[in-house]
């Protein structure tokens, strides 16, 4: 009885286990000018379909990550200690004003890039697994967590389930997050990143 | 009326006769210590026997019936900390530790308790205060106690020896070990301590920081220091030549892994630890000995037989704190007395115990910062290979420094002829960001008590149980886990391994093939090392996790 692998098909994933994910510095993109309230009409509107997946103050799925406050600004320092987990949120200081404008074009950057490209960089928090069970079935969720038995996992019904390795056939590490990159224009991409920004949690 | 006098004498001399020896029974003696294997059914030692090989000789419980192991009883901790304590048990009684508590506003109390080794009642604790300044860099821990006689011997992490009354747990003497030590220093005790005839010897943790490490002995009747070895070597001493400047007066190598003892040749090996500061290695130019070595001491006089250095100059941290396991091998044709040693820089040895000679060695782990030995068993260097504060390039550098394998117990069988080890693979420090940091396996922080989400993919670190033909150190078999395992090893004459990890399971393996054959969630993470004994003819198998302690019995 050996481990099922999980196959990582995001090469930057295996970079991504620190709570530093934005330290990642996301490819350059030109965007006109966002407009956040239409930013929010197209989040919200049947062709995005974000909400069928992510929740933001309290509508929306719990399946994928929660928005409510993904504008919000970056804090500073984290540098793991012995010993030290992810370091708990407002731990450090905010960032001075100029770092501050350099870190909102990253995130800026980053949520172009996660929304355009939604395999390229996933945080450790945000790890979703698609498990192939031997009778065909497959279940996709969010993975909180595996051992040498079983998938702990946020599946896509909302449901917690502990998935025994026993049934597995196979296990792939990718974010069921469809590209984004056909669907919109770039007027409503640059419109759902202001709004996305404008969101800063309570 | 004189012959009837002479036969009630006779009488009476036979009965304080049988009355001194049932006494001397129940008293461990040295001889007990060294003939561990006449009495199975006890574990007298933290290894189980002065040899470091944990492997125990009983085999009610085997691959055939192991999977009808039960719990037969559950000791829990009042406290928070990390349950690295490998128990003791003579002659139906267990005795264990509790680590010391944590409580926010009070010094905490290092527990000691005797339990009956059945039924987990507790006969008498014992409790020793704990400073809140008194800490060691990982943890609040305590790894063991030692016997001999009626004494118990225990270690402190505000750096005290201390002798308890095993039968009523009442306090005989105590020592503190570095009287002389300026406040800001500190000196932990975490390791188990080792009797070796008339004399407990013990080590100081405390080498992340700036101390001079050192080995010392104690009478065991009266706490008196008998010698002491300093592991970095004084001005005038071999040796002392490889710590640029005055860095050897804070050079680290503490120690905090038991070490084990040769009774042919009278000697006694220790691990030593990392050298200080860790990643500042160009304050301390040279090979930095005694750091990251083993140490041969004369057991009677504390004096340097030999050494071997496994990692010179570390900058990795890799301290050489394994439990050092000795066994007779035939290797090419001959046969060896020889040290085994999985190292946490991700190299296995295979040491000549009488004279330090280097006999092979080889990564068990991805290694990448060097890349073969010299003839006398001296490491060869990666370029690039270092901290960045050393020169290095930045790229990252297996195994991480958490290391391959840490402070928890291998295994010796010498049934299966295998020795067995938990370990890292995959794991590494630095690399491309974010790195993994201190975190080790890329974010994997130190142990915990409590479980924790583990999401971690393959190439990002998972642990193992491997096992090694030490003839060759080719890898036999493996079991791997999900996530990486801070648990020891216990092999059996049942042929089962045990083991554990972070996942917190508790698991039986076949010593001959890996196959899994029995498991248990304990809910807590395993940090620490099975061990086994047997009550009545009844076999136990006695792991700690989380904070607590249980032991397993087969079925009835």
């Amino acid at each position: 009885m050996g481990t099922l692998p999980i196959r990582s098909v995001i090469l930057a994933a295996a970079l991504a286990a620190s709570p530093l994910l934005w330290a990642q510095t996301p490819p350059e993109i030109s965007l006109p000018p966002g407009d956040a309230v239409r930013g929010k009409a197209v989040f919200t509107s049947s062709k995005a379909n974000c909400q069928s997946c992510h929740r933001v103050q309290g509508t929306g799925s719990l399946f994928g990550p929660d928005l409510s406050a993904i504008g919000a600004p970056p804090r500073g320092g984290g540098g793991a200690g012995r010993g030290a987990a992810a370091p708990a949120p407002g731990a450090a200081p905010a960032l001075p004003a100029p770092a501050a404008n350099a870190a909102n074009d990253t995130m800026m950057r980053q949520l172009a890039q996660s929304i355009l490209d939604p395999n390229a960089l996933v945080s450790v928090q945000n790890r979703y697994v698609l498990l192939t069970m031997k009778d065909g079935k497959k279940i996709s969720g969010k993975l909180l967590s595996l051992d040498t038995f079983a998938y702990q996992i946020f599946d896509s019904t909302e449901k917690l389930a502990n998935v025994s390795k026993e049934n597995v056939r196979e296990a792939t590490m990718t974010s069921p997050m469809p590209s984004y990159r056909d669907k919109l224009t770039t007027q409503e991409l640059a419109d759902v990143i202001s709004y996305l920004m404008s969101l800063k949690g309570q | 009326m004189k012959r009837k006098l002479r036969t009630v004498y006779a009488a009476l001399g036979l009965l304080i006769l049988a009355a001194v020896s049932i006494l001397q029974a129940q008293q461990v003696t040295f001889d007990r210590l060294l003939h561990t294997d006449k009495e199975p059914q006890n574990w007298l030692t933290y290894s189980g026997n002065v040899l470091g090989q944990r492997y125990s000789l009983l085999n009610q419980i085997n691959t055939g019936n192991v999977k009808n192991l039960e719990l037969q009883w559950i000791w829990q901790a009042k406290s928070l900390e990390k349950f690295e304590t490998t128990s003791i048990v003579v002659d139906g009684i267990l005795y264990t530790i509790q680590a010391p508590t944590n409580t926010a506003n009070t010094d905490g109390n290092t527990q000691v308790v005797a339990l009956d080794a059945a039924t987990g009642r507790v006969f008498w604790r014992y409790q020793y205060a704990i400073p809140q300044t008194a800490s060691a860099c990982c943890g609040r821990v305590n790894r063991g106690l030692a016997i001999l006689g009626d004494t118990l011997y225990m270690g402190t992490l505000n750096s005290h020896l201390i002798a308890i009354n095993a039968k009523v747990g009442t306090l005989i003497w105590d020592t503190p070990v570095n009287p002389t030590v300026p406040p800001a220093r500190n000196y932990p005790i975490t390791v188990a301590p080792l009797i070796v005839k008339d004399k407990v010897i013990v080590g100081t943790a405390g080498g992340d920081g700036p101390i001079r490490g050192f080995l010392a002995a104690y009478d065991v009747k009266t706490g008196k220091e008998v010698w002491r070895f300093y592991t970095i070597p004084g001005p005038g001493e071999p040796g002392n030549e490889t710590w640029s400047g005055e860095s050897w007066k804070v050079g680290g190598a503490g120690i905090w892994t038991t070490g084990s003892y040769d009774p042919e040749t009278n000697l006694t090996f220790w691990g030593t630890g990392n050298p200080s500061p860790t990643n500042q290695a160009p304050t301390r130019l040279g090979d930095n000995l005694y750091s990251d070595s083993v140490v041969a001491l004369d057991a009677d006089t504390g004096k340097l037989k030999w050494h071997y250095q496994f990692t010179p100059h570390d900058d990795q941290d890799y301290d050489s704190t394994q439990v050092p396991v000795l066994a007779d091998i035939e290797i090419k044709g001959k046969l060896r007395k020889v040290m085994m040693w999985a190292n946490r820089n991700g190299l296995m040895y295979v040491l000549d115990r009488t004279t330090g000679e280097f006999i092979q060695g080889k990564p068990y782990v991805k290694v990448n910062w060097m890349d073969g030995f010299d003839e006398k068993g001296r490491p060869h260097r990666v370029p690039g290979k270092l901290a960045t504060t050393n020169g290095g390039d930045g790229t990252a550098i297996m195994p991480t420094i958490l290391g391959a394998t840490n402070w928890y117990p291998p295994s010796y069988s010498p049934k299966t002829g295998l020795f067995y080890v938990s370990a890292w693979e995959n794991s590494k420090t630095g690399g491309p960001a974010p790195a993994g940091g201190r975190g080790g396996a890329n974010g994997t922080p130190m142990a915990d008590p409590a479980l924790a989400p583990n999401v971690k993919t393959e190439e990002e670190g998972y642990g193992v149980v491997r096992a090694f033909d030490p003839k060759t150190l080719d890898q036999k078999w493996e079991f791997k886990m999900n996530d990486i395992t801070w648990a020891g090893v216990l092999s059996t004459a049942g042929d089962v391994v045990f083991s554990g990890g972070r996942e917190g399971y508790f698991f039986a393996l076949d010593a001959r093939n890996g196959s899994l054959l029995w498991k248990i969630p304990l809910g807590g993470q395993v940090n620490s090392g099975p061990m086994s004994y047997s009550v009545n003819g009844k076999q136990f198998v006695s792991v700690a996790a989380g904070t607590s302690l249980f032991s397993f019995a087969l079925r009835n």
